[in-house]
Order: structure tokens, then sequence, then C-alpha cells
């Protein structure tokens, strides 16, 4: 059985508890008290993580980091490969999305933990950063509209490139920051909330199970 | 640098989404002149603009479902009818029938031009003319005035007539610059260019005093084909207007 050390509130983790919802795969959870027990610096877990962070899974091997969890469960558990595609293109986009995705989480995720949790940052300068990249993201987004392709950087399926944005863009107003200037942002969150298998977190509400796929099949015009 | 734009804007209607982007069981999230709306389109395809506000305890409409012809808030359940905003149902009193007092507070709402157009006051002017079908352009929101935006637009809008040939980062030479003039508060006019005298209008939709939205459409005596040539205008239009943007904004 997959194992992941886990913090029910950190975006992160989240991402890979809702790439492992997605393909169905089910995991046992180790729950660390992160906050306020900082559990993720105590011996027993820096044995297992040096950098003191979460998540990390335990599949017969250890594997820490949020992106390489994604890249490795979606390889070995996807057999139609949709949501990490080999080719090379797909492979380059992907991995260029994982980087914005790491700056979300630089930027809109350390203004939740900073409003949240109570973690030190320039929170100024994370929402304005964070405001920067949704921006981008919603630039990005309508092109991609226009061009029919509902996702980030593939047409009719999601990928892992997706997973690892969708949860900072998502958690962003708890750290002070509105999601209303940026509409195809909110059209792309629903598009994903309404994926098969989608789950959850504390601050993510689900979409009604009986709504319409929002595919651009559905666009007034 | 004031323009003498009363942004409380008694009884004029705003553009406040692209229609197309209204879609079927989602629920934008916008805002005029302070004033946050909840735009919403039922499935027979009639749009509402409501104040984005659950008369039950204020929670955000825009976090509430759209199940297709009524909006449910996310918090208790509650659920406004398309049109009227009547509440239809409360689930802690299932087998009641919701006071007529209680409704989502509604505003004047159209469909014209590509956009929904939403009025906070009793409308009191006709939607702005426009003189042609219009190819609507990416919406992009500025973080400048109202007035500031007038005044840079004053300056005039360097666009190319033929989007297909320009460079995409607005350095070509190709760029030709269009006088810009008011044509009504809030809505603006380039003079004509090219051949084929293409023109741009913008409406301008404050979503607060310092927060500006630029929606914007092109008139071509000979409209871009779907695809490829309608995506370079789209793009063309959008470097132009994010140029703008970010000049107003002092980004490098």
């Amino acid at each position: 059985m997959i194992k992941l050390y886990d913090y029910e509130l950190s975006g992160d983790c989240y991402k890979v508890r809702l790439l492992l919802g997605l393909l169905r795969q089910p995991y046992e959870r180790i729950e660390l008290d992160l906050y306020p027990g900082c559990e993720h610096k105590a011996p027993w877990f820096l044995a297992i993580n040096p950098l003191g962070e979460l998540p990390v899974l335990d599949d017969a091997f250890v594997l820490r980091d949020a992106h390489a969890i994604l890249v490795y469960l979606a390889r070995k558990y996807d057999a139609t490969g949709s949501w990490c595609p080999v080719d090379a293109e797909a492979m380059g986009n992907i991995t260029e999305w994982l980087g914005v995705a790491q700056k979300l989480a630089a930027t809109a995720g350390a203004a939740r933990l900073h409003d949240t949790l109570f973690y030190e940052a320039d929170i100024d300068r994370c929402r304005d950063g964070a405001r920067r990249l949704l921006r981008l993201l919603d630039e990005h987004l309508w092109f991609a509209e226009q061009e029919g392709r509902d996702w980030l950087c593939s047409r009719g399926h999601p990928t892992i490139a997706d997973v690892a944005c969708f949860p900072d863009v998502m958690l962003c107003e708890e750290g002070g920051i509105s999601r209303l200037p940026y509409p195809a942002v909110r059209r792309w969150c629903d598009r994903m909330k309404r994926t098969p298998h989608f789950s959850t977190m504390p601050g993510i509400f689900p979409a009604r199970t009986d709504a319409s796929p929002l595919g651009m099949k559905s666009l007034g015009e | 640098m004031t323009l003498g734009v009363d942004l409380s804007a008694t009884g004029r209607w705003f553009p406040v989404a692209r229609s197309e982007e209204v879609i079927a069981r989602h629920v934008v999230q916008t805002q005029l002149l302070g004033q946050e709306l909840a735009v919403w389109r039922d499935d027979t395809g009639v749009v509402n603009a409501w104040e984005n506000r659950c008369p039950h305890r204020g929670v955000r409409l825009s976090i509430g479902y759209n199940n297709g012809t009524e909006l449910q808030c996310q918090y208790h359940g509650w659920r406004f009818a398309s049109g009227s905003g009547q509440c239809t149902y409360i689930p802690a009193h299932p087998t009641q029938k919701p006071a007529s007092t209680i409704r989502a507070m509604t505003y004047a709402v159209r469909e014209h031009h590509g956009f929904v157009w939403a009025c906070v006051d009793a409308p009191a002017y006709p939607l702005p003319e426009v003189p042609a079908e219009m190819l609507t352009l990416r919406s992009v929101v500025v973080d400048a005035t109202h007035d500031a935006i007038a005044a840079a637009l004053l300056l005039g809008y360097r666009f190319a007539a033929d989007p297909g040939l320009a460079d995409p980062r607005g350095a070509d030479s190709s760029l030709m610059d269009a006088d810009v003039t008011a044509v009504e508060p809030f809505v603006w006019r380039t003079a004509a260019i090219g051949r084929r005298g293409t023109t741009v209008m913008f409406f301008l939709q404050p979503h607060t005093e310092r927060q500006t939205v630029m929606h914007a459409g092109v008139f071509d005596a000979a409209p871009p084909d779907a695809g490829t040539a309608r995506l370079a205008v789209l793009r063309h239009h959008h470097a132009r207007m994010t140029a703008l943007r970010d000049a107003l904004e002092g980004l490098p």
C-alpha cells in the first residue's frame, strides 16, 4: 500500500491527494502535526526527509517533493498516460507549468501560510508576485480556450500541470488574494472541480455532481 | 488629472463580461463601481446580474452553484430563481414556501454587442451604440483609475490594420497611430485606419476607483475568418492593450 506523509491543510500535500484520487489509487495517510507541533522538523521525520518538508511518498521507495511525486504517480499508475504524456513537447510543456506551480507555491502559497499559520513572509511581495502569476495564467487560459484547449498544456484531458497549479490558485483567497480579476482562471477552476473523481480539502468546495461538464462546447457562441 | 467623470454614474450601462464567457453552470464574479456582482446564465440562456451577496448570511453567491434554473448559496443552500432572484427553497425548512420578501438583489441586465451589460441603478440611458458587428477582444484588467486610462487613450492607440502582418511584440513599423475620441462617458473609439477602415471601440468598466476593466471590440469591413486570422487579431490587440496597461501600471 502506498504511504503518504501528509498534512491536511498543506496545498502541496493536497496536490498529491488530488492526483491519487483522480487515479483512484488507494493509499494510507500518515498525518503529521505540522502546526503547531512542527512534527515535520522532528528527528524521526528528518531521517525520512532531511529537507523537513511534506509531502513524502513511500511506495516501496521514498520519494520527496510534491511535483516529483506527481510525475511518479502519473507514470506509474495511469495506464492511459494522459496525466503525464511523455512525448517531447508535452513533457517540456508540463515541466514549464510545474515551474509556474512552484512559483505559485512560493507566492500565493506563502501568503496563505503567512495569514493562516503565521509563517514569516514579505506579505506584499508574496501577494504582488501571486497576482502577476494569476494574470499570466488568466491570459494563457483565455487564449487556450480560444484555441479549443481546456487545460494548461493539453486539449481534452488535464495533466499533472493542472493538478500542480490548482491548489495554490484555489486557496489564494486565504492569503488575501482575490480571484475576481481572473475570469478565465475561475472557469478553469470549475473545470478542474468537475473532473471525475475530483476530491476537495478544507477551503475548497466541491462542484455539484449534477452539473454539466464545462468544456468549450458549452460556451454561449 | 480628472476628466470630470462621475464614477457613481447613475443610470448608465456597463459591460460586466463578454457574453461567451458567461458559460452554462458557472457564476462570473465581477465588480462595478465598487459593487460586487454575481453574473450567471440559466439553462434557457437568460443572464442574471445580482448583488454578490446571499440575503441570508451575506456569503458571496459567486462561490455557490448555478443549477441551471437557480443559484444556490454555498453556505446554507438557499436557492434563488433566475430572473426574479426570488428565494425558492430553504433546506432547513423544506416544507415551507419561502416568503416573497426573501430575494437576491437583482440588477438590470442586457446582452448586446457580444457583452453582458449591467446597470446598478434604474437605467436612465440607452446602451451605447456600435456601428456594426464587433469582434470582441480579451478584456484587460488594469490597476489604474478610469481617468488615467481615459487620459492614456486620448494620447492615441497604435495598432496594425492587418495584424497578420504585424510583429507579435508590437514593435513593428506596420503599427499606425489612431486618434481616440470619447463617444460618451466610459466609451472610446479610435479613428479608422488602413484600407478597410478598421476601428476599435473601448468600453471601460470601473471595478473600483483604482481598478478598471478595458473591454474592447474591433470593427473591420472584412471581419477575420474563424481560426488563424481571428486569433491573430485577438493576439495583436491583446499585445497592444497590455502594453498600454503595463505603461499605466509602471511595469518594466
